[in-house]
């Protein structure tokens, strides 16, 4: 396991290497092209030292950007975290080089892959509450959002269905009108569904 | 010059990381990996005697469940995303069920017994369906459990001692009121799927 360690960290650095030679020049103007919305968490009983909270990115700018880190008071420490399914098996890890917001997509954390991790609990997440977190850009700085606490089991990232989806839960297929993963028994996956963050990334509408 | 260098180091991180994805796949596929053909009716490998503490605290066996139909999911309450979806899945089959719903125990055994105390796992699925039962145990008990039904639990980070993550095998068992096994749903099963299997079988 050191090995495979060893090479992460190497392409790691690599993958660093490259963006920073490939920065553009940066337009002062872009920043606000950058928006955080519909932040919201999952209630969490009060023993819970653990949480996980979702937050749609939407990037109406001419550049690439990425989050690469979030903040709360809530929390000790907060990671960005994604699920990934290895043959039949459930991965939670850490996303150590940030979660790309490409220019003119939208990226929905949602259950069941990326999300924002809360550890070391300093408040109960209750239903009704809310919270501050600040989100990270790279080239975007910081933004603050509320995020709500729903439902222990709330599934879906818009409750009222009053924003404009673009028709975008049907992409990757992953969410069922009433909010359940998609999928069934195993004899109908004729897909792949290794990755359980496959459809996250949507195309926006051009603007 | 930089450049060519850095797209050097580039090349060879690509190389790199499709080694360590052959090493990672090779060193990972656990035990899950031979169920994921498809339904495996009435495999008698699967399922069994287990002895474990339910979330009320009481010493509960196999034999307890007897009787009913079990919907059966191995997770951790450290887990904020994918187990509260499955739990939220089993209160949707529940519901679609009706009054049907009292032929199925929906169970949640933790992968996780050292921070998984029988407080910890009431709260956990308390906040979920009064009709889960939550299960916990020695850690021998876990590992006993896990070995009976092919179930797979293993620290991810053990040096983090208070935050380590837990990876699990991601699989509902439904298991026939005698105890044996009758289907198992991958992650991401419908709830309308899984109360129409559950149906076929009242
Ligand atoms: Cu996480």
């Amino acid at each position: 396991m050191n090995f495979v360690k060893m090479i992460a960290v190497s392409a790691l650095a690599g993958v660093a290497m490259m963006s920073s030679l490939h920065t553009p020049a940066f337009a002062a103007g872009e920043t606000s092209q950058l928006t955080a919305e519909d932040a919201w968490a999952r209630s969490r009983p009060a023993s819970a030292k653990v949480g996980g909270a979702y937050v749609t990115l939407i990037n109406n700018g001419k550049t690439d950007d990425r989050l690469i880190g979030a903040q709360s008071p809530v929390a000790d420490r907060t990671e960005l975290h994604t699920v990934e399914m290895q043959d039949g098996m459930m991965k939670m890890m850490e996303v150590k080089d940030g979660i790309p917001v490409p220019a003119g997509q939208t990226v929905a954390l949602r259950p069941g892959g990326l999300h924002v991790m809360f550890m070391g609990l300093k408040e109960t997440m209750e239903e009704g509450k809310t919270f501050p977190l600040t989100l990270t850009f790279e080239h975007a700085g910081d933004k603050q959002v509320t995020v709500q606490v729903r439902a222990a089991g709330a599934m879906k990232n818009m409750p009222h269905g009053s924003m404009n989806q673009g028709g975008s839960m049907n992409h990757g297929g992953s969410l069922n009108q009433d909010g359940t993963m998609g999928g069934g028994t195993m004899p109908h996956m004729g897909t792949d569904k290794g990755h359980m963050g496959q459809g996250e990334m949507q195309k926006q509408h051009s603007n | 010059m930089n450049k060519v260098f850095a797209y050097a180091v580039a090349l060879l991180v690509i190389v790199g990381l499709t080694i360590a994805a052959l090493v990672f796949t090779g060193v990972l596929s656990g035990p899950g990996q031979k169920s994921r053909s498809g339904i495996i009716a009435g495999a008698p490998q699967i399922g069994g005697p287990f002895e474990l503490v339910n979330h009320k605290g009481e010493t509960v066996t196999d034999k307890d469940f007897q009787g009913k139909m079990m919907l059966v999911f191995f997770g951790y309450t450290f887990c904020p995303d994918v187990c509260p979806t499955e739990m939220q899945t089993f209160v949707q089959t529940l519901d679609l069920l009706g009054e049907d719903a009292d032929q199925v125990t929906p169970v949640f055994i933790t992968v996780d017994p050292e921070r998984d105390s029988v407080d910890v796992v009431r709260e956990f699925v308390a906040a979920f369906h009064p009709a889960i039962v939550g299960l916990t145990g020695t850690p021998e008990q876990i590992t006993q459990v896990k070995k009976q039904y092919r179930a797979y639990g293993q620290k991810a980070n053990s040096e983090d001692k208070e935050y380590y993550l837990v990876d699990h095998t991601s699989f509902t068992y439904l298991m026939g009121r005698d105890g044996s096994l009758s289907t198992v749903f991958s992650y991401g099963t419908t709830a309308e799927e899984m109360a129409k299997v559950i149906r076929e079988q009242l």
